[in-house]
């Protein structure tokens, strides 16, 4: 009986040791990382970040390549032709 | 010449307990003002009011109502579960001696902390003493405790961790004391300061728990011990009418009331932490963060004593464990009361720290919270030396031990002579300059009155503009200086870039690298960083 109690005790100590290193591990890492994610800081982080890109884009002469032009125009007017037809 | 040491040696604990005395009472003014003080002060007034409404007592409630309503609080949310052990003598102190005046206000309860931290340090004396039976051993000891400095740095300001860290050694005391006799007298004091500890700080409640395992163990291995099962009941019983006694926050609903306060820890202290180099929510800080505190922080010498102690200890029950039931006539984990007292330190350690790294529902402030481990530390620290000093098992190695251990020693008190006031920020030098700016400094905010008073000495403006650009409520402090001094400062709180000086003492709520709260104008420039062995205290900016 006695022998059974401390092998039950060392397998409790195991599995809390076991449970906190492995599961509550990357459940603490996860729980971080949408912290982190959804702070207020980082929200502001990706808005000037947001900010700051569509000023790049807004200095540039061209916005599109002209491939991407005659692709885009062509999608247009397949698009005009199947509503009004 | 023998008489003179033998009569040294009979005085030596007068001699150390005078002269820690003497050195407090001297260097206790240096200090600088904690964040919190406010808060458990006005925690204290809160308690007296209760109290003498309670008890009638119409002379007390009416100034500590006054003194109430004229306290402000910061950095906590306002609650009344904190025990009351320390603020409410220090509430009736204030009143009974009319100290009226902020800065010897503080003073005072400086000078309280340092009583509490000398009755700590006095029952850890006889803890080790009870245990080694070794006066120098004993005395060795107190003093590691004393030169550790992130201990020593907190002695006369850190009201909250310096009394649970005290009130914890008396407990353990006490449990020696009712290892050694299991009487009434010993039992009732042991539940006594079981109770204290547990209202002081919720991890104390751990210790009743470890006494009923230790007692299970001891029925486990010998049926006799069955009989003493009234001494748990009555030292149960005692504990709960102590705590229920002595805590006032339990009078009207005593188990609701607990409960309340232990599903609401994590209401306590700030949202944000900065550890190596990253701001983590403090609920969400990495395993790793109190062994690195821990290991970065203590002095080298004491984390190789405390190392090889521990190292012996657990070897010693790792292998009674494989033994059990192998000696019937033994109890399973000791041989005697010593081994007791050691299996019964060596349970509550390990619970302590597996709790403290796993269950814990926050860590702030460095490992202040923790700093009651530190007896852990010192415990197996001299528990080594006893082994050392029993067994002679290293006296081949004797002087390079004794050189090693003395160059460790004084670099130790260089340290805190290097450190002072702000020993709360000793780094060891297992850490490079480089990482010890990835760790929070000052977050006692003990800078912000030297800050105010070289700032009067250094602008001689009528009126200073001071803003702060860290998380510090700086405007504390300001009624802290000679009003002269006082009048001379403004503090302004909307608008940072209408001031002329700007403080920072480096601790934030919000993650400053991706936040722009902290971004400074252009037009400041760094004037000065007050900077102890590569640790940035606080540093002021200039508007051009």
């Amino acid at each position: 009986m006695k022998i059974f109690i401390y092998k039950s005790l060392i397998v409790f100590i195991l599995f809390f040791l076991g449970f906190h290193l492995t599961f509550n591990y990357v459940q603490r890492s996860i729980e971080r990382k949408l912290y982190n994610l959804t702070s207020q800081e980082n929200i502001e982080t990706l808005k000037n970040s947001a900010r700051n890109s569509i000023n790049e884009i807004l200095k540039k002469d061209d916005l599109i390549n002209t491939d991407d032009e005659i692709l885009l125009k062509t999608l247009i007017e397949k698009i005009k032709k199947e509503i009004y037809n | 010449m023998k008489t003179i040491s033998s009569k040294l040696l009979k005085y030596s604990h007068y001699i150390f307990f005078i002269g820690l005395t003497i050195t407090g009472l001297y260097i206790y003014k240096d200090f600088g003002f904690n964040v919190d003080e406010t808060f458990t002060r006005k925690s204290g007034f809160y308690w007296l009011i209760y109290l003498s409404e309670f008890f009638n007592l119409e002379r007390f409630f009416e100034v500590s109502s006054l003194k109430l309503n004229s306290s402000d609080d910061f950095t906590i949310p306002w609650s009344e579960t904190y025990g009351i052990i320390f603020d409410l003598p220090a509430a009736i102190i204030e009143i009974l001696f009319s100290i009226n005046e902020p800065i010897k206000i503080y003073e005072m309860r400086h000078l309280l902390t340092f009583f509490y931290f000398l009755l700590g340090v006095i029952f850890l004396y006889k803890i080790l003493f009870n245990r080694f039976n070794n006066k120098l051993l004993a005395l060795f000891g107190c003093f590691l405790l004393v030169i550790t400095p992130r201990i020593f740095g907190e002695i006369f300001h850190n009201s909250k961790d310096i009394t649970f860290f005290s009130i914890f050694i008396i407990t353990l005391y006490f449990y020696f004391k009712t290892v050694d006799k299991e009487n009434i007298k010993n039992l009732i004091f042991f539940s006594l300061f079981s109770s204290i500890c547990t209202s002081t700080r919720i991890f104390g409640i751990i210790i009743p728990i470890i006494f009923i395992f230790i007692y299970t163990l001891s029925v486990l291995s010998q049926k006799k011990e069955i009989k003493n099962l009234k001494n748990v009941i009555l030292y149960l019983f005692f504990y709960f009418l102590f705590l229920y006694l002595h805590w006032p926050y339990l009078w009207e609903e005593p188990v609701q009331s607990f409960f309340s306060y232990v599903s609401n820890l994590s209401i306590f202290g700030p949202e944000l932490v900065y550890f190596f180099g990253k701001f983590y929510n403090t609920k969400l800080v990495p395993f790793s963060y109190l062994p690195i505190w821990i290991f970065i922080s203590t002095p080298i010498l004491h984390l190789i004593f405390f190392f090889i102690g521990f190292y012996f200890n657990f070897n010693l029950f790792l292998n009674k464990l494989f033994q059990t039931d192998k000696n019937k006539s033994e109890y399973d984990f000791w041989k005697d009361r010593n081994e007791k007292k050691d299996f019964f330190i060596f349970i509550l350690f390990l619970s302590f720290f597996v709790a403290a790294i796993f269950l814990s529902p926050k860590h702030y402030n460095g490992w202040r919270i923790f700093y009651f481990l530190n007896f852990f530390i010192i415990y197996y620290a001299v528990f080594f030396l006893n082994i050392f000093n029993k067994y002679k098992i290293i006296r081949k190695y004797f002087i390079i031990f004794i050189f090693t251990g003395s160059t460790l020693i004084l670099i130790n008190i260089y340290k805190i002579f290097l450190y002072h006031p702000y020993q709360s920020y000793y780094f060891n030098d297992l850490i490079s300059k480089n990482l010890k700016e990835k760790f929070e400094g000052d977050f006692a905010g003990l800078s912000g009155i030297k800050f105010l008073r070289e700032i009067t000495e250094i602008d001689n403006s009528p009126k200073i503009k001071i803003a702060v650009n860290s998380w510090y409520p700086l405007w504390r402090m300001q009624e802290l200086l000679p009003i002269y001094k006082k009048d001379r400062i403004q503090i302004i709180f909307d608008n940072k870039d209408n001031a002329k000086y700007l403080y920072s003492n480096r601790i934030y709520d919000v993650d400053a690298k991706k936040s722009k709260k902290y971004k400074l104008n252009s037009s400041f420039k760094i004037y000065k960083r007050y900077i102890v062995d590569d640790v940035v205290i606080y540093e002021i900016y200039k508007k051009n």
